[in-house]
């Protein structure tokens, strides 16, 4: 690992999985460039939690997808949520694993401390959840059981599967966001104040 | 008691709309909008609440099938409803399929009860209604015989502009929202989406 300091921004720079038997429950992408991370996260297996206390943005779409899951690539059902632009207020991503028969969990952490503020841009996010519990709102026109092949981030499909469940709308809030996640994309993410990644002995939980 | 008061709503429902025709009643005029402007999923969306509250119903069309994804069409009991705002207490909507079930629960009431539309908003469904009991001075009936005298009634101005339902059961094959800008035309929460497979 090389530590980089940014101004007064202390960033750890991952290039690939941190340790051979937590690449086998975990794909993890980071990269840096122009003072922009991408983010890419695949849970293999264990679980994963996503918590946020917000996110707004626009070009909002859900679609139901098959995700391949496991080493065996399975397809699972999941909720696929996609934002254009968007801010989020605060990031955490726990994913607990088994390794070697004791327990570890890979913490990803960003954002201040402050709820008025939604910090962190994230342009073209997208989300496959199968469980995931917040305040829900979209704006502008909503439409309700669209054919998910059709739902739309943007201009770009969303991957939904065709003949299934989809929903769109043109904006989008969310707070008190706590999801259980299998994979997560987020190709431009910026500005994320006291970024961390970190492997922690036992079950951790996100605040 | 009860029997007397199912009795009674369609009473007082015929005497409104005798008063609406003497008074000249214009007749409801059709959308211009595409229906429904995208192209929904085959299998509907069962949506279900105990308790609803509809304000500013505009428009209920019967027999408006609509086509659907595949090349299929939504049943000949399809529905159009038209109006500004819902607000559904203790709503689940779910969605069964081969090998897995959708659902997005709002275990919310009253004040914080889920919500599709605004003031000034408009709301258009097309579905298949399984039940809805309309309640209004005289109680609570179940809407569907009475669904051919509502045209008129809503024509007519003499609906309240809230009307509060019991046990709405409707297969939702597609409904589009437009709020006001700056408002949200969908609300939920308390929501929660999940995903299981079977």
């Amino acid at each position: 690992m090389r530590e980089e300091v940014v101004g007064v921004t202390r960033w750890r720079v991952v290039a690939a999985v941190l340790a051979p038997a937590l690449a086998a429950a975990t794909i993890l992408g980071l990269a840096m460039a122009k003072g922009a991370l991408a983010l890419s996260f695949v849970a293999q297996s264990g679980s994963v939690d996503l918590v946020t206390a917000g996110v707004t943005g626009d070009q909002f779409g859900v679609a139901v997808v098959s995700a391949p899951v496991g080493a065996d690539r399975r397809k699972v059902p999941a909720a696929r949520i996609g934002v254009g632009s968007g801010r989020i207020d605060g990031l955490c991503i726990a994913h607990r694993v088994d390794l070697l028969g004791r327990p570890f969990t890979l913490l990803i952490t960003g954002g201040d401390a402050d709820r008025a503020t939604h910090e962190i841009a994230v342009d073209r996010l997208v989300l496959d959840v199968t469980d995931v519990r917040a305040d829900i709102a979209a704006g502008g026109e909503v439409q309700v059981n669209k054919n998910a092949a059709d739902v739309l981030r943007g201009a770009v499909e969303l991957g939904g599967t065709r003949d299934s469940f989809g929903l769109q709308a043109q904006t989008v809030r969310l707070r008190d966001v706590r999801a259980t996640v299998r994979d997560i994309v987020i190709p431009d993410l910026r500005d994320v104040p006291n970024f961390r990644v970190e492997i922690l002995a036992g079950t951790r939980s996100c605040p | 008691m009860r029997v007397r008061c199912r009795r009674l709503v369609p009473l007082v429902l015929v005497g409104m709309l005798a008063v609406g025709t003497a008074a000249g009643a214009a007749p409801w005029v059709p959308s211009a909008d595409p229906v429904p402007g995208f192209l929904p999923e085959a299998t509907p969306v069962r949506v279900r609440a105990p308790d609803v509250r509809i304000s500013d119903l505009a428009a209920i069309v019967e027999d408006q099938p609509i086509a659907l994804a595949g090349g299929k069409r939504s049943p000949g009991g399809t529905v159009m409803l038209r109006f500004a705002r819902i607000e559904l207490d203790q709503v689940t909507l779910d969605q069964n399929r081969a090998g897995f079930t959708l659902a997005i629960t709002d275990g919310g009431s009253g004040s914080k009860a889920a919500s599709i539309g605004g003031t000034g908003g408009t709301v258009e469904l097309w579905g298949v209604l399984r039940s809805l009991r309309i309640c209004l001075s005289a109680g609570c009936t179940d809407v569907r015989p009475l669904v051919p005298l509502l045209p008129s009634l809503i024509a007519s101005g003499r609906l309240p502009k809230v009307i509060r339902g019991e046990d709405l059961d409707i297969d939702i094959y597609a409904l589009r929202a437009k709020a006001p800008a700056g408002d949200f035309g969908l609300r939920l929460p308390g929501g929660r989406v999940t995903v299981t497979g079977r």
